[in-house]
């Protein structure tokens, strides 16, 4: 796993948003980051491929974390631009972001919309169905991933990134 | 095969061919072999960067989310995905920084700093032990991060060999097969061609052309060897053809040579024999003439003696010139008889040259005598031109004095007034000698034939006592024998010159030979003959008879007697004082006669020897007798001046002089002994 996560991320957040200073790695830009690269190397359905936009919705009260989403606004993936969101139900989301229960059992309610990457950043995502749960501990990044439900949402995660996984749920 | 060392024999075609076979496909299949490994280098040049590069890719890929999540136990799990390919001997993963994320293999063989990296494809090398790969890692058009691959070429390079030694070897099959399918078609060309040099080189050493070179079997495949072979005989009975005609040529030939030669060898024969018949004429004639000239002296020496003694006796006007006409015709008749036997003489050659040293002074003091008084007789000069000092010629002094007898004698002839002139002048080694005349001249157109026997200029009417045109003819034939010739220049109505060159006497040819004894024509006188008792041995009763008249005229007793036993048998011959004999008497000889009468005297007895004989062995043996010869006709003077010399002198040692015809020589010999 990382060695040096600082030097990785300042290298990832300078190319991310230029204005940051090196050194500001907090644990909402390194989220922010992870949720980037998922979506590098995730593939959603044929289905999507006309759209040009992915909208990545973030769902958190935090200000900064919500920051930190949005300033992969307009970042390109392969054919799509990336645009940041808060949260809303209307909205179609590519990728979702929850980083607390709550949140997530609101949007799980009230169904999922389809086709979207969801990644939580707290720990039991997984088991409360959701696709990436992100675990930072010590400075180490660690994910697990739950292949049922991408399978479900019709994505596709490559399997370089699939080797990454702390646990995969099958 | 025998044929197999002449594969390698420099000088054989076939050699030649070989090596044109060996040469060409050599070269080609090297080109073709160079092109082949020129062509399988860039393959796996080709090969071995395609495949590391595709490898690269392959493991990029893999490692791709490992890079970008940093995960260095994840790529370097990709990255062990390479231990399929054997080749890879190290690999490594970098991050755009620089950091080395993971790596494969000996770490010993990657490099130490990225930063002396540059991105570079593989390469090939025959003596590379290894490759290396550095490239960058795409994902999502975004280079992420590099990968390094070392790799060994190993493999690559024994590929490249092998294929390298098929090709070789199906190189050197394809060049065995070639060199002998060349070698089978080399035979055909060689064949005919080895057996054209054969043929040739046997007709060149045994000379024989009727050999034949092998013809190629079916004109149809006629090519530039079977037409030479064709044509090689063809030339071959070409010449055996020419040959046969030559020989029969040749043969022809020789018979028409053989044909000729025989007819040349007749003629030669024939013309042999009338040379033969011709100089046996010539030998006959000269014979004849000697034989004649005797008998024809006799008459014409008692014609002069008889004259002699008429002149002697008292005549009365008429009768001396009765008596001077007679002189004269005598004259005519010896001359005319003299030139005759002359020039028969010396056309028989029986007279040859034999040069002395003649004292000019004496010679013109000998002519002078001869001719002034005959000069003056008919009121002309005669006078002489000489350079003064010493002079002497150096040829034959009859001759010389013949020849200018001839001359002056001719000149007298023909000048009616005027004089004569005999000249000489030195011209080096040689004396000019001229005759110079006052007379008629001659014309130009007889300038030449003046020389011409029997050619007069002015005698029409053949009048014989101006002669028989002989003289110049014989004065050319005696200037030939001296070696020289006579020129004659003429001014017609003014004169005449003859003249001839003569070499004069050196000093050595003067010590040599002395000076010749002079020919004298003395005047005789006989007034110490009164007495004398006389015997004269002639069988020609005439000569006789007049010797004896004229001696008797002039007061000596004189006893004649036709032959030598009518002498011998005379017991009084002993008593003689002098004895005139004719040299050839019948049954003996004059000298036998003399002999056996001094025999009887029992001493030395004074004789003189008459003969009319002229040819040349006489002339020797005249020579050889021991008393004086005279040659018929004699004159009375030059018989007296004989005896008295024999006075003078004891006898046998007499002199010969002078004589009009010459063959008389110096006698010398030891007195007789009785």
């Amino acid at each position: 796993m990382l060695i040096r996560a600082g030097l990785w991320l300042a290298g990832l957040l300078a190319a991310a948003a230029p204005g940051f200073a090196a050194g500001q790695a907090s644990e909402q830009s390194v989220r922010a980051a992870l949720v980037f690269n998922f979506i590098k190397f995730t593939e959603w359905p044929a289905t999507t491929v006309g759209e040009a936009q992915l909208r990545v919705c973030v769902a958190t009260n935090d200000p900064a974390q919500i920051a930190a989403i949005e300033a992969l606004n307009n970042r390109r993936v392969r054919d799509k631009t990336l645009v940041a969101l808060r949260f809303r139900r209307q909205a179609d989301c590519g990728v979702i972001y929850v980083d607390s229960p709550q949140h997530w059992k609101e949007i799980a309610e009230r169904q999922v919309p389809g086709h979207a990457l969801t990644v939580g950043g707290y720990a039991g995502f997984v088991a409360d169905g959701g696709m990436i749960e992100i675990a930072l501990q010590e400075g180490n990044v660690r994910f697990d991933i739950n292949l049922l439900e991408t399978k479900r949402a019709g994505l596709r995660i490559y399997p370089q990134l699939l080797r990454l996984a702390r646990r995969i749920a099958e | 095969m025998r044929q197999l060392r002449t594969y390698f024999d420099r000088r054989s075609i076939r050699y030649q061919l070989f090596r044109l076979v060996l040469v060409v496909t050599s070269t080609a299949l090297a080109i073709a072999m160079i092109g082949g490994a020129l062509l399988e280098w860039h393959k796996q040049q080709q090969h071995v960067s395609q495949s590391l590069t595709t490898i690269a890719q392959a493991a990029g890929v893999a490692a791709s989310a490992a890079i970008v999540f940093h995960d260095n136990t994840a790529a370097g799990e990709a990255l062990r995905m390479l231990v399929a390919h054997q080749e890879i001997e190290a690999a490594a993963v970098y991050l755009p920084e620089g950091y080395r994320l993971a790596s494969y293999g000996d770490e010993n063989r990657l490099p130490d700093s990225f930063n002396r990296l540059r991105e570079h494809l593989p390469d090939f090398g025959l003596f590379l032990p290894s490759t290396t790969l550095f490239q960058p890692i795409q994902f999502d058009d975004a280079t992420i991060g590099h990968i390094y691959i070392r790799a060994s070429l190993r493999d690559y390079r024994s590929n490249f060999l092998l294929q390298g030694a098929l090709m070789a070897g199906a190189g050197l099959l394809g060049l065995m097969l070639a060199m002998g399918l060349g070698l089978r078609f080399l035979a055909r060309i060689v064949k005919p061609v080895k057996e054209l040099a054969d043929t040739s080189r046997q007709v060149r050493e045994e000379k024989n052309f009727s050999r034949r070179a092998t013809p190629p079997t079916s004109v149809a495949h006629l090519d530039e060897i079977g037409e030479l072979v064709v044509n090689f005989n063809a030339m071959l009975a070409e010449i055996e053809q020419r040959e046969r005609e030559l020989a029969i040529y040749q043969n022809s030939l020789e018979t028409m040579v053989f044909e000729r030669t025989a007819a040349l060898n007749s003629a030669n024969r024939e013309l042999l024999a009338a040379k033969e018949s011709a100089e046996a004429a010539t030998v006959t004639k000269s014979r004849f003439l000697a034989a004649a000239s005797h008998d024809l002296r006799q008459p014409i020496q008692a014609i002069n003696l008889f004259k002699d003694a008429l002149n002697n006796t008292a005549l009365n006007e008429e009768q001396q010139r009765i008596s001077d006409y007679l002189s004269l015709s005598a004259q005519s008749l010896g001359e005319l008889l003299n030139a005759l036997l002359d020039i028969s003489k010396l056309d028989a050659g029986a007279i040859q040259a034999t040069p002395q040293v003649i004292d000019v002074h004496d010679l013109l003091s000998h002519i002078d005598a001869e001719f002034a008084p005959l000069a003056s007789a008919r009121s002309l000069r005669f006078k002489y031109y000489y350079p003064p000092g010493e002079l002497a010629f150096f040829t034959d002094p009859k001759l010389l004095q013949s020849l200018l007898r001839n001359l002056i004698g001719n000149a007298l002839k023909y000048t009616g007034q005027g004089g004569i002139l005999v000249a000489i002048r030195r011209r080096g080694a040689q004396a000019i000698m001229q005759v110079w005349d006052t007379g008629m001249g001659i014309a130009p157109e007889h300038l030449q034939t003046i020389f011409d026997e029997y050619f007069q200029v002015a005698n029409p009417e053949r009048d014989k006592t101006k002669g028989l045109g002989l003289g110049l003819a014989i004065a050319r034939r005696q200037a030939k024998l001296l070696a020289t010739e006579i020129v004659c220049h003429s001014r017609p109505g003014k004169g005449t010159v003859f003249e001839f060159r003569l070499p004069l006497a050196s000093q050595a040819q003067k010590a040599e030979h002395g000076q010749a004894d002079q020919e004298i024509t003395r005047v005789a006188d006989a007034s110490g003959l009164v007495g004398r008792r006389i015997a004269v041995i002639d069988n020609d009763f005439m000569v006789a008879k007049a010797i004896q008249l004229s001696l008797e005229s002039l007061g000596m007793h004189v006893k004649s007697y036709g032959s030598a036993e009518e002498a011998l048998a005379d017991s009084t011959i002993a008593s003689a004082d002098v004895y005139i004999s004719d040299f050839r008497l019948p049954g003996a000889s004059g000298v036998e006669l003399l002999d056996a009468i001094q025999q009887l005297v029992k001493k030395p007895i004074r004789a003189v020897m008459l003969t009319g004989e002229n040819s040349p062995g006489w002339a020797d043996l005249a020579q050889t007798a021991r008393w004086p010869v005279l040659f018929k006709p004699v004159d009375l003077p030059t018989l007296i001046a004989t005896i008295e010399a024999q006075d003078a002198v004891p006898a046998g040692a007499g002199r010969q002089p002078n004589a009009p015809d010459n063959a008389a020589d110096k006698q010398s010999g030891p007195p007789v002994a009785v």
